[in-house]
């Protein structure tokens, strides 16, 4: 019986994390979301978002997530796979874990000066004849850089799998006839699909809602979901069109993590 | 789990002993966290050094926070997490936060250094007679370009920027705001127009300066700028006096179809604690050698005519930054145009942005 | 040899400058025969296993596969298939998948590759078992999965890594007949690993003993329980009481300060020897009619027989298996027949030990 209770002790935290942090917000959002701007209870937003405008922002913001997310993965994956084979596989890891320490807006600056007209980027261009290059401010900016930021969050999880995975897995698929490529294809892919998936969970769901990169890289020629919230909030002041858009963008996550879900498998 | 014990004790350790020096170094100044003043400006908007001075004279322990726009501000403000003492409004931010009754009434008698204020610049509409603000500095939203990589393109006038040749050379600021009072402007309406026809219209123009727009921008469009990624750029005349300050063949221009003119005043909002330091610092802020300084360092147009005469000459002569009575009579002030009217603004904004791709 | 499936000609493998984990090792296998790789963990048997799957490749010698050079040939190239020693049965595909995943490699058609599952896993008694997961398999049925999915590819060869190993002692009796049975019905030739010598009596048709990297001998079960070549055999395979001697003449033999008769020959007169007597081949006896006398230090009871250590004058231990009990710190004798007596020369190889052996025997075998 005591023990009982004090493992319902233990929950307290842990129900109080999720009801003030997780639960309590979300709920307020849901409630700011109609009310529409002059405060009256509405459904106002909710139409506001299925107008043409907000539609295709939000085509565009699934658009940009889901390149950043495909090319994060082929950069990620190979390199994943390599840092498993090297002999300090956790020192390296590390070193490309690093720059996620670095404050995000300092690496964005960092960027406007590479890719700027007379960068480090361009005098390269230059250098090799190729001449300089409008780079900045342009999708490629936007991808590279946002690609750059997430890289690591992608490898941290397929770095895992792999390094979970059974090497001996390998010698028996290789013994059984398989080429590497059918030894990628038929057992070490399907086997990290786990870390593959949570590595584009990880990727995707914030690249859905990019705000700071879509100013700073691409001068606002991408808007995404994110950058319409921020506007709402900080400059029209239209919290509810912004909880709108923010209850429209947790239904997306839940739904991805729903569609990527995981079913456990072991031996 | 003994080492990350260890690894907690040292850091809490490190932390108390931090905190402790600074505490003692805070008494050995006088200071003392019973005598305060929470300051709310916007970034890089002040001589830091004055701010020193002004804790030296006064013993009172100025704490100062920033901001990156007016609403956010305001957002802080209505919230109450902190207690700001001053903060630093923008003209139709005032006269709303006015009417929503966040801002204390200032006491004249506490501020003798008022007097030092150009007459121009006081009793005006979003605050008559000045009973919550104190102006703090002013300035314009106009042209800067870059001369040399214009090939002779003159610019005077907002319609200037729709020349073709100007592909791909122009950085806007990011406000709605701005932007659109430019495509107003350029049509001859008014930038407070609220007249969803002549919105819509202005908005449209703006698609069509799409091909001649490189990126819209926030802070960084001085770095932009002054760096030659593009020619031309949408700014306030602050960031234009000091990005022309760092790089010599840069130009300022404020188009003959008229533009905003825009105020930031100092005002004591509700939630201060410390009403008698804040006097205080208003006072001392407005003093004619103080002032004097502090615009050299932010380098926008001062209010404080007082000032001027502690001022190098050319920076005061300067007509771009100080334009004549008749010129800024032709300017017009933003009016807190409500709620609903900003939001579409806003959205014609959004749309602009969006129609980029 | 015409019926050799596998040759190695001088093989080494060496990693950078350690010692070499197998040193100049040439042996060859025969088809259809059930072969044991025999030594303590470390010795290099399974490095003779991944060399033959083609996992990793010599640093010198030659490999022959059906009389053609194999060391480059890749490993899924090769007509041999493994059972690993954690099964490595894949997790992500149920039974039928992981059996049928050579033949899909292949790209077999569909009918076919049901067919042969299906006959796979009814030789390993694991029908209506191909829907299920890896995970809901017991030890033992994981093991015949991973056997059905080297058999089901037809290889010419199985290699077996202390399949075993994981199983407890009851089951691993049983897989041990079913191996051996299996290896019978299909006619091809298994080569198994273990450290266990146990084992290797009961499966083998022949065992190749290994130690540091080298095979010290190799032969049918019997051949090397009853002939060991030296110290390491002798102790490595079954119970052994092993003293250091002479060989005053053939046939005679001195240890313990006595000499004694056997069936040993072909060595030098007075060449100093190591000699063997099994626990099995002592007898007790009397005092009086030992032709040892020790005294009993300790005895424990194995079921089958008793086991009894006990030392001589000259403190060596003597172990003895025996049915009949003795009492512990009593003096006993130990009685043997000379053929129980096998002296061992140091330091011979098992080329000379197999020509000393034809010499004096007169090539009929060691007369027993």
């Amino acid at each position: 019986m005591e023990n009982k209770v004090t493992r319902q002790l233990y929950m307290v935290p842990y129900v109080l994390w999720i009801v003030l942090f997780v639960i309590a917000p979300i709920l307020l959002v849901l409630y700011y979301s109609f009310f529409n701007i002059e405060g009256q209870l509405s459904l106002d937003n909710y139409q506001k978002f299925f107008t043409p405008v907000y539609l295709k922002m939000t085509l565009s913001s699934f658009w940009y997530a889901f390149l950043i997310t495909a090319i994060t993965l082929l950069v990620a994956y190979p390199t994943a796979y390599l840092l498993t084979k090297t002999k300090h596989k956790h020192l390296w890891l590390l070193l490309i874990i690093v720059p996620s320490w670095i404050n995000l807006l300092l690496k964005a600056y960092a960027f406007l000066g590479i890719f700027g007209t007379f960068g480090a980027a361009n005098q390269f261009l230059e250098l090799i004849g190729i001449g300089t290059q409008q780079i900045l401010f342009t999708d490629f900016s936007f991808i590279f850089v946002s690609v750059y930021i997430f890289i690591p969050f992608m490898i941290l999880p397929i770095f895992n799998s792999l390094n979970q995975l059974n090497p001996t897995l390998l010698d028996a698929a290789n013994d059984l006839g398989a080429s590497k490529w059918m030894t990628f294809k038929r057992v070490i892919f399907p086997l990290t699909i786990d870390g593959v998936k949570s590595g584009c969970q990880v990727v995707f769901i914030p690249a859905l809602s990019l705000f700071m990169l879509t100013r700073l890289i691409a001068g606002n020629r991408v808007i995404t979901l994110g950058t319409a919230i921020e506007q709402h909030f900080l400059v029209t002041q239209d919290w509810g069109m912004g909880s709108t858009i923010a209850v429209f963008l947790i239904i997306f996550m839940f739904l991805i993590m729903f569609l990527t879900g995981t079913k456990k498998r072991g031996v | 789990m003994r080492k990350l014990l260890n690894v907690f004790l040292l850091v809490s350790l490190a932390s108390a002993i931090l905190l402790l020096t600074i505490s003692r170094m805070n008494a050995a100044q006088g200071l003392t966290s019973g005598n305060t003043l929470t300051i709310f400006n916007w970034g890089d908007y002040i001589d830091a050094t004055l701010v020193k001075q002004f804790e030296d004279e006064t013993g009172v322990k100025v704490i100062y926070e920033t901001f990156d726009s007016n609403e956010a501000m305001m957002t802080k403000i209505e919230q109450g997490g902190t207690t700001y003492d001053i903060a630093v409004p923008s003209e139709y931010m005032i006269d709303k936060m006015r009417q929503e009754n966040l801002l204390i009434t200032l006491d004249h008698s506490k501020l003798p250094n008022l007097k030092n204020i150009d007459e121009r610049f006081m009793d005006l509409p979003f605050d008559p007679d000045n009973k919550f603000s104190v102006p703090y500095f002013w300035g314009t939203v106009g042209i800067v370009y870059n001369s040399t990589m214009l090939d002779g393109i003159e610019i005077d006038s907002w319609n200037d920027l729709w020349n073709p040749k100007l592909k791909n050379e122009i950085f806007l600021i990011d406000g709605a705001r701005e932007v659109i009072g430019m495509g107003l402007n350029s049509l001859g309406y008014s930038l407070n127009d609220i007249n969803k026809e002549h919105l819509r219209e202005a908005k449209e123009k703006l698609d069509s300066l799409t091909p001649n727009v490189k990126a819209i921008v926030g802070d960084e469009a001085r770095t932009l700028l002054e760096n030659r990624e593009a020619a031309i750029g949408l700014v306030w005349s602050g960031v234009a006096s000091e990005i022309m300050y760092e790089n010599e063949e840069l130009e300022y221009v404020v188009p003959k179809e008229g533009s905003n003119l825009w105020f930031d005043n100092m005002v004591i909002p509700k939630t201060a604690k410390n009403v008698e330091a804040a006097h205080q610092f208003i006072n001392f802020i407005l003093d004619a050698k103080i002032a004097a300084q502090n615009t050299e360092y932010v380098s926008y147009s001062t209010p404080n005519k007082e000032a001027l005469k502690h001022m190098p000459e050319e920076m005061v002569n300067d007509q771009r930054f100080y334009p004549p009575a008749e010129l800024t009579e032709k300017l017009e002030v933003y009016e807190n145009l409500g709620k609903k009217n900003l939001a579409y603004y806003n959205e014609l904004f959004l749309e602009f942005k969006m129609h980029r791709k | 040899m015409a019926n050799a499936i596998i040759e190695f000609k001088s093989v080494t493998k060496q990693y950078d400058n350690d010692p070499p984990v197998l040193d100049d090792v040439s042996f060859e296998i025969e088809r259809g025969k059930f072969y044991t790789l025999l030594g303590p963990s470390g010795c290099g048997k399974t490095t003779i296993l991944r060399l033959i799957a083609g996992f990793t490749e010599a640093s010198d010698g030659e490999i022959y596969f059906n009389n053609k050079i194999t060391n480059h040939v890749p490993a899924n190239k090769r007509q041999v298939n493994t059972v690993f020693q954690d099964y490595a049965l894949f997790p992500h595909l149920n039974v039928f998948e992981n059996v049928a995943f050579g033949l899909r490699i292949k790209k077999m058609k569909n009918a076919e590759i049901e067919q042969k599952v299906k006959e796979a896993l009814s030789f390993v008694n694991l029908e209506g078992y191909e829907n299920r997961e890896i995970r809901e398999m017991s030890g033992g049925q994981r093991q015949r999965v991973a056997i059905a999915r080297a058999i089901v590819n037809e290889p010419e060869v199985i290699l077996l890594d202390e399949p075993l190993s994981a199983l407890d002692l009851k089951l691993r009796t049983e897989m041990q007949y079913e191996l051996r049975e299996l290896q019978r019905r299909l006619g091809i030739t298994f080569i198994f690993v273990t450290h266990d010598q146990e084992e290797a009596l009961a499966m083998s048709d022949e065992i190749f003993v290994i130690n540091k990297g080298k095979i010290q001998q190799s032969g049918t079960p019997t051949d090397i329980y009853d002939e060991p070549i030296n110290r390491f055999v002798a102790d490595f395979i079954g119970e052994s009481n092993i003293v250091t001697g002479k060989m005053v003449q053939d046939q005679l033999v001195e240890m313990v300060g006595k000499r004694f008769e056997c069936v040993d020959g072909g060595f030098q007169s007075n060449e100093p020897v190591e000699i063997v007597i099994r626990p099995e081949d002592l007898e007790i006896t009397t005092v009086e009619r030992g032709k040892l006398q020790v005294k009993v230090d300790s005895q424990l009871f194995r079921g089958v027989h008793y086991e009894i250590s006990s030392y001589d004058q000259d403190g060596n231990e003597w172990l003895v298996h025996s049915t009949k009990k003795a009492v512990v710190g009593e003096e006993i004798g130990l009685y043997f027949d000379p053929e129980a007596i096998h002296v061992m020369r140091f330091n011979e190889t098992e080329e000379e030990f197999d020509k000393r052996l034809e010499a004096y025997t007169d090539g009929s075998g060691h007369g027993k």
